[in-house]
């Protein structure tokens, strides 16, 4: 689907009240809407915060994957070049992200009808994610957004005073309540930080750990939902998963990375008649050629460590239970 | 006042703009570098020079903006817009050992400023910078406002021109004064 016929479905839908489901990928070229009533038909399924098409496993199973991590040798190349450019001034802050193999049993939709996640997406047999991160709330003509940075063990003694006075991660956080401001600001008025690093607790196949968010809230025209579709192209990609300054970042994103990401740090959000709900697509494990890839990644500012930011990209690698 | 705000592509531009958006006495125009028509400057009767990634080099127009307009209309540069002004002005910048992004320090305002009216002599602000201005070579017609506690120049004006450069950023939620400071600018 081409961005005007997107803008154009995007707004005539939430002009009307009419429910849909969209989806777009980190390179902004793959759009994707439909109608809520026309999922099935697409094999698409979906649950935000348990409502929606897709089921809720109701006895516990536990699904294994076994990852064949990337090669820390070849993490260094992506991140020394994204350090590099951090210390010459063309970025403050850069996610960096590697698709990492991963080997299970089970398949795709098996994988998502156990995990546990407020924001749960099933597509067409090609991905699936279980995200955590709201990407954008809209609720009368405020707009939220909750960007997630900070992640740690839970069981790590003081993980959570260790996690909150952690100064790298108090910089990362700074940086990207103020790139989301600025993203918000440049669709809405009346800018506000509601709530500044809190800390919620996720349960994974491998124990618990701590993630940390802070809440930012904008004033919307009164008419968006006749612009919903500009809004949205106006926000994308995401900054918690790209960076500031956007541009330049993403153009070293590029070359750091070496391919496409494909829908992975996407988005895809529910209008339900009146209110926005979305997420970033990530925890996010797609089929190529039959084989299964989970990807993940971290922030690299100028105080990130090597080994320590390779272990949060591996650490990301988990199904919520 | 007509304002015109020059983007360097950067992501805090419309921190900026949400800031002034509460002055009613301010209408703004957000450019961006890529974009700017030298020949419209003339019509604005303010400029705020945005930060963004790289070094003044990089964008000569801006160079040429602040060469053209200091002695005519009031200018402030913000971080990158602010290295440009000292540039300009003949200094060198250097590669801090130490990158300050996203990092809230407090600075001392060593000398008066209209910038600064009304504003404490130690204040807290919002660091994004990997480079800083070198005194050395710096005019003489520019004074330097405010430093950190470890001598980095965090503000500079000119003795005779209402020409302001700020290192930290006003618009950020670190930053505790720093809609007064836009406000003095948008009152000279």
């Amino acid at each position: 689907m081409k961005k005007e016929k997107f803008i154009r479905k995007i707004n005539k839908y939430t002009a009307n009240g009419t429910p849909y489901l969209f989806v777009m990928d980190f390179e902004l070229q793959k759009p994707f809407v439909c109608k809520i009533s026309n999922l099935e038909k697409n094999n698409v399924f979906y649950s935000i915060k348990g409502v929606g098409n897709l089921e809720q496993s109701k006895s516990e199973k536990n699904i294994f994957i076994k990852p064949k991590p990337l090669n820390k040798k070849n993490y260094k190349i992506g991140f020394d070049t994204v350090k590099s450019e951090i210390l010459k001034g063309n970025s403050y802050l850069l996610n960096l992200t590697f698709p990492t193999k991963i080997k299970t049993k089970n398949s795709l939709s098996e994988i998502i009808y156990q995990a546990k996640a407020d924001y749960k997406l099933f597509f067409k047999n090609k991905f699936i994610s279980f995200s955590p991160e709201s990407f954008i709330q809209i609720k009368d003509n405020k707009i939220y957004t909750f960007p997630m940075k900070g992640t740690i063990d839970a069981l790590i003694p003081d993980a959570k005073k260790t996690l909150l006075d952690d100064k790298k991660e108090t910089y990362e956080h700074n940086t990207i309540v103020d790139l989301m401001r600025n993203d918000l600001a440049m669709v809405s008025t009346d800018i506000k930080v509601n709530r500044f690093r809190y800390v919620e607790t996720i349960k994974t196949s491998k124990g618990a750990i701590l993630q940390v968010s802070s809440e930012i809230e904008g004033t919307l025209p009164k008419n968006w939902k006749d612009t919903f579709g500009e809004i949205l192209y106006k926000l994308l990609p995401a900054g918690s998963i790209s960076g500031a300054p956007k541009p330049k970042t993403l153009e070293i994103i590029r070359h750091a990375e070496q391919g496409k990401r494909g829908f992975y740090t996407g988005v895809f959000g529910v209008f339900d008649g009146s209110s926005v709900d979305s997420a970033v697509l990530i925890r996010y494990i797609e089929k190529k050629k039959q084989k299964l890839i989970y990807r993940s990644g971290g922030g690299i500012t100028s105080k990130s460590n090597l080994d320590f930011e390779y272990d949060e990209m591996l650490q990301k690698i988990y199904i919520p239970k | 006042m007509k304002l015109l705000l020059i983007d360097h592509n950067d992501s805090f531009t419309y921190n900026i703009v949400e800031v002034l958006r509460h002055f009613t006495n301010c209408e703004i125009t957000v450019t961006t570098y890529n974009n700017i028509d030298l020949n419209s400057i003339k019509n604005f009767d303010k400029i705020i020079l945005s930060p963004g990634p790289g070094q003044p080099k990089d964008y000569p127009n801006t160079l040429k903006i602040i060469r053209d307009f200091y002695k005519t209309k009031p200018l402030l540069g913000i971080c990158l817009g602010h290295q440009a002004i000292c540039v300009e002005f003949g200094s060198d910048l250097y590669n801090m050992n130490d990158v300050t992004h996203g990092i809230d320090k407090e600075i001392k305002i060593t000398d008066s400023s209209k910038l600064f009216n009304a504003i404490p002599e130690n204040t807290t602000v919002g660091l994004y910078h990997s480079w800083a201005v070198d005194s050395k070579k710096l005019s003489t017609k520019i004074s330097i406002t405010a430093t950190t506690k470890d001598n980095t120049i965090m503000s500079v004006s000119h003795k005779d021109y209402p020409l302001f450069g700020i290192q930290f950023h006003p618009e950020s939620f670190l930053t505790t004064d720093g809609i007064k400071m836009l406000e003095n600018f948008i009152n000279l």
